[in-house]
């Protein structure tokens, strides 16, 4: 991997890219600006290769590290940005073929996830859907399991407010 | 189970859901006992912390393009040659250098070579001789 061999290339971006792209997309609720975020993720993570020493740090912790922030760089200047306008939030790669109540579903539970505050939408993607345990989560997050608890918490009960006038 | 109580398995379930694989590792044993041993209380928690699991995990997302995967496959191999080219051209540098350095000195030295009135080896000597016969 450090010396670039192609095989090892391709096979990390088939393990790691599902995952960092699901998280770049639950996090921005944007496709393609997802997809930015991750091949940005992937160009520090060349750039980094070469002197990469093991034990460090965990790849993948320092791999979602490194999307989150780069996620929330990119919301914080989408709210500098359209405060008064939010941008359109469309899915490019939605499957006309998939039902009307599943897209319905999952535009509510996006919606939900994109009303959290930043820090309890990095805990609940974090730990639900990347399925991270929660000493992982908190290592992700640089903060401490106690806290971890408090945002998932109340990431939750916002959620369930949420959905509850969705009826999901 | 003595040591989890109603309380702090109710914290786990709001935190963490329904699924005890999500559970913190540490308690996940005495949880999950709590919740044998007292269904009466564990189970409406249990069940609500499900219905919120279960829209939640209704949410999918489509699957990452092989046109995307290659994109990024392809950045390294560019980075790779990118680098290749910083090396070659440092190589290339360092032997322009060194060869203006050898260049120089050459040069520098045939200067002084033919500037400088050379010393014949022996005429020393050859004074020191004349002198030394005189006497």
């Amino acid at each position: 991997m450090a010396e670039g061999d192609d095989r090892a290339v391709r096979a990390m971006v088939a393990r790691k890219l599902p995952r960092l792209l699901g998280l770049a997309t639950r996090m921005l609720g944007d496709r393609s600006e997802a997809e930015d975020v991750a091949q940005e993720t992937f160009l520090r993570l060349w750039r980094q290769a070469p002197v990469w020493r093991r034990g460090e740090a965990r790849l993948d912790t320092w791999l979602y590290r490194v999307t989150l922030n780069l996620c929330t760089d990119r919301l914080r200047k989408r709210r500098e940005t359209y405060v008064a306008d939010p941008p359109e939030q469309t899915d490019p790669d939605a499957d006309p073929a998939r039902g009307l109540a599943e897209t319905e579903r999952n535009d509510a539970v996006q919606a939900a996830l994109d009303a959290l505050p930043d820090r309890q939408r990095e805990a609940i993607v974090l730990q639900y859907y990347q399925e991270l345990s929660n000493i992982e989560a908190a290592a992700v997050m640089g903060i401490g399991v106690e806290a971890l608890e408090s945002l998932l918490s109340r990431a939750r009960r916002a959620l369930r407010a949420h959905l509850a006038g969705q009826r999901i | 189970m003595s040591d989890m109580t109603l309380e702090r398995f109710t914290e786990i379930l709001d935190a963490y859901g329904a699924d005890p694989a999500r559970w913190p590792e540490g308690e996940r044993a005495a949880a999950t006992a709590f919740a044998e041993a007292r269904q009466d209380l564990a189970d409406p928690l249990l069940a609500q912390a499900a219905s919120l699991d279960s829209a939640l995990g209704g949410h999918a997302l489509p699957t990452a393009s092989d046109a995307l995967a290659e994109k990024i496959a392809g950045s390294a191999r560019m980075r790779n040659r990118a680098k290749q080219r910083d090396w070659r051209g440092l190589i290339w540098r360092g032997l322009g250098f060194a060869g203006v350095t050898l260049a120089g000195a050459t040069a520098g030295a045939l200067l002084v070579a033919t500037l400088m009135p050379m010393s014949m080896p022996g005429d020393e000597d050859h004074v020191i001789t004349a002198f030394d016969s005189a006497f």
